[in-house]
């Protein structure tokens, strides 16, 4: 009797003790999972940072798998406003375990699969290097006229995007299409989807012939899209979402809208274009994420080009001495500091298109500079071309 | 006639031994518990000190991220390419140390709270060689190039090999020397 | 009492066993994230990059260039740039260079070695032509660090490597 007494009471004992272990492991298990869940994620920020950098420093494109396989979604935080040390202006992952920044200018969209790839806006004497990193995206193109200019820009946009031809598996892919009236081409224009080798080739062969296009788009689009109108002139019922860009004039500048936004972007070079079309016309706290891409990448240029044409005069300065069109690329880096001091330099067309102008003239006496051997074979990208 | 040689037990050692019994139970289900809580406070522990380390970084780390970006900026770099790096010129290395806010602007491009300096080695039959500081005037015969350098505040440095291109009238000699990077300590 | 005896013996083993595996763990955690070894590495290819394309002060293009001098080591082997032939030029330059080099210096022994990529270079009484600078045994070190640098010249490559190790 005593026995079974004491066996009962150790089988209850041992319950008690088990259920004071397991609770405690359970506890831990919930603490160490949330742990290890930021680490993972903090983990993945860093990579794909190192991974931009990368790309930025070598220019080979690479695709970044890593989103998929955090089942965590991450923030974009658009910090437009520089202070040191506590903001960079730039596009910040959120994580659990904080932000992390992106402190090369990166143009985002994400996915679970992204294509980083490296552009730049050449001035000759300088480059621009800009990172686009794009998970699964489809481009549409409305093109309202059958202009050459109209191609020739919807081309140069097409150019600065990556081809992803050749990427193995389903994604990341940046696809290209054309909408027209109800007609959306997209599918099948390429004997499958268009990437960016095979949209070229479309646009060279010419697509007057592509019936119903020229029109405003009302088709639905696939998921993941941008819809890019190309018009002489840009009204409201001239595209249902999307950006719009007016055709660049004489100076090289396009006027571009966002869907919903009543201001005008003054877009001088592929970057601006790209910002707008990357960043599209989703609203978000900071207003259209179009419209943050645009500031910032300006914000960019101009901090960035404005230190190098600070720098330049200075170096132009001290080779004056060995040919007096050291002067004159001084004063114009100058006058190109002077117009980049601005931080709304990029707002009022008579400023643009005096920057644009200052570039041009940089550009042709750099240009005479490297003719004469006076400066470096590896500026051999000279002369540049300027303005859209 | 049984042996009284038998020990005698008490009639209450019987449930004295059985209190025994339990209380050795006790205490070694005391000391598993305690064992277990050990295990989960230095998991714990170590997990948080894992994530201290990760999200800090250390000095070192940050010295050699700064020194991979800039052997390959075209702020240093001869040309406007980032393809050929660790050739850097002479000309932007004095630009850049004598223009107006130059550790704002460090700063702004490169991060905050490091400095970096650049040093070419001539040859020269001689063992020794001088420093000599790079001015405006006399960039072509110098050798040291100092941004943001503050000999006051530890650091920790870190150096890399690299070329300095030395642009001359007609031509252009292409130097060795390093580029030392330190991330201050405080 | 012997079971008794075993159990808490078992249990006071595994208590110690997990407050030395905690303790270990615990202070390895506090080990540096920082890898010497490829920062060495890195500092390595560097240097080789670095010193094959620095000036040795001649225009001569067969000597304008550590690398050209020792490309010219090969292909001419009796050229002379002024006063010095081009092994001398490429010896002198090597060895006073590396010297520069604080961490080289002080840490480790180099054996540098230049090769032509095909073939084999003859000198005039049809000996192979070899280029080597530095301890040889370097080359047989249990650790050490390797970096390679192409250098061509006209129509030929050769390849130079760069082996350090610690010093004893």
């Amino acid at each position: 009797m005593a026995a079974s007494i004491f066996q009962a009471f150790r089988i209850i004992f041992g319950l008690i003790i088990a259920v004071f272990v397991l609770y405690f492991f359970l506890t831990y298990a919930g603490v160490y999972g949330e742990t290890e869940e930021a680490r993972i994620q903090n983990s993945i920020a860093k990579n794909f940072v190192a991974t931009i950098n990368n790309v930025y420093q070598s220019g080979t494109q690479f695709s970044f798998t890593q989103f998929g396989e955090s089942p965590l979604d991450f923030d974009i935080f658009l910090d437009t406003e520089y202070n040191p040390p506590i903001h960079w202006p730039g596009i910040s992952l959120g994580t659990t375990a904080g932000k992390v920044t992106l402190t090369v200018p990166t143009l985002l969209i994400p996915g679970d699969d992204v294509v980083v790839y490296r552009d730049s806006v050449n001035l000759g004497w300088w480059e621009f290097y800009f990172v686009e990193a794009l998970g699964n995206t489809a481009v549409i193109f409305v093109p309202l006229d059958d202009s050459d200019d109209a191609i020739g820009l919807i081309r140069k946009i097409v150019d600065s995007m990556p081809s992803t031809e050749y990427v193995q598996g389903e994604a990341p892919k940046v696809t290209f299409g054309l909408c027209g009236g109800g007609t959306l081409y997209y599918d099948d224009l390429c004997g499958g989807r268009c990437e960016k080798d095979g949209f070229n080739e479309l646009l060279n062969n010419g697509i007057g012939s592509v019936s119903q296009l020229f029109s405003a788009c009302t088709a639905g689009l696939p998921a993941n899209s941008r819809l890019v109108t190309v018009s002489g002139s840009c009204n409201s019922e001239d595209y249902s979402s999307g950006v719009c860009i007016e055709m660049p004039g004489s100076s090289g500048t396009a006027e571009a809208h966002i869907k919903g936004s009543g201001e005008t972007y003054l877009c001088k070079n592929v970057l601006d274009l790209l910002a707008l079309i990357t960043g599209g016309d989703e609203q978000t706290v900071h207003g259209f994420r179009g419209s943050n891409y645009y500031t910032y990448v300006n914000d960019m240029f101009r901090e960035q080009v404005l230190i190098a044409a600070q720098m330049m005069s200075g170096r132009a300065e001290l080779l004056a001495g060995t040919s007096p069109e050291y002067s004159t690329f001084k004063d114009i880096m100058d006058s190109i500091a002077d117009v980049l001091s601005e931080p709304d330099y990029y707002e009022t067309h008579s400023s643009v298109d005096n920057l644009l102008g200052l570039f041009e003239q940089a550009d042709d006496v750099f240009y005479s500079l490297l003719s004469q051997g006076l400066e470096y074979k590896e500026y051999a990208k000279c002369p540049a071309e300027i303005g859209l | 006639m049984p042996s009284r040689n038998r020990p005698v037990k008490a009639r209450g050692a019987k449930t004295l031994s059985g209190q025994a019994n339990i209380m050795e139970y006790v205490l070694m289900t005391f000391f598993i518990f305690i064992i277990v809580v050990a295990l989960i406070i230095f998991l714990s522990a170590w997990q948080v000190s894992q994530m201290e380390i990760t999200s800090l970084g250390s000095f070192s780390e940050r010295a050699i991220e700064n020194l991979d970006s800039l052997k390959s900026t075209m702020y240093l770099l001869k040309g406007a390419s980032m393809s050929v790096t660790s050739m850097l010129d002479d000309s932007k290395l004095t630009a850049l140390m004598h223009m107006d806010n130059l550790c704002d602007n460090i700063e702004k491009l490169f991060g905050s709270n490091f400095y970096f300096e650049v040093r070419a080695f001539e040859y020269s039959e001689s063992a020794e060689s001088s420093d000599k500081e790079c001015t405006l005037v006399d960039y072509l015969d110098c050798n040291h190039w100092s941004f943001c350098r503050d000999e006051d505040r530890p650091a920790t440095s870190y150096v890399m090999p690299v070329n300095i291109y030395r642009k001359t009238l007609n031509d252009g000699r292409t130097d060795i020397g390093m580029l030392r990077v330190g991330v201050y300590g405080d | 009492m012997e079971t008794k005896k075993a159990q808490t013996t078992m249990v006071l083993m595994f208590l110690v066993l997990i407050i030395f595996g905690m303790l270990f763990l615990f202070l390895l955690s506090f080990a540096d994230t920082f890898n010497r070894e490829d920062y060495v590495e890195q500092y390595v290819s560097d240097l080789l990059l670095s010193l094959v394309r620095t000036d040795t002060g001649y225009s001569d293009e067969f000597c304008k260039s550590v690398g050209n001098a020792m490309a010219s080591v090969f292909m001419h082997p009796s050229y002379f740039c002024g006063t010095e032939n081009c092994e001398d030029i490429a010896i002198s330059r090597v060895g006073y260079y590396l010297d520069r080099f604080d961490l080289l210096k002080q840490n480790f022994e180099y054996f540098l070695r230049v090769e032509p990529q095909t073939g084999v270079f003859r000198d005039e009484n049809s000996i192979p032509i070899e280029f080597e600078i530095g301890d040889e045994a370097v080359v047989q070190a249990d650790e050490k660090f390797t970096a390679k640098q192409i250098i061509s010249q006209g129509m030929e490559i050769f390849e130079a490597t760069l082996y350090i190790a610690y010093r004893d």
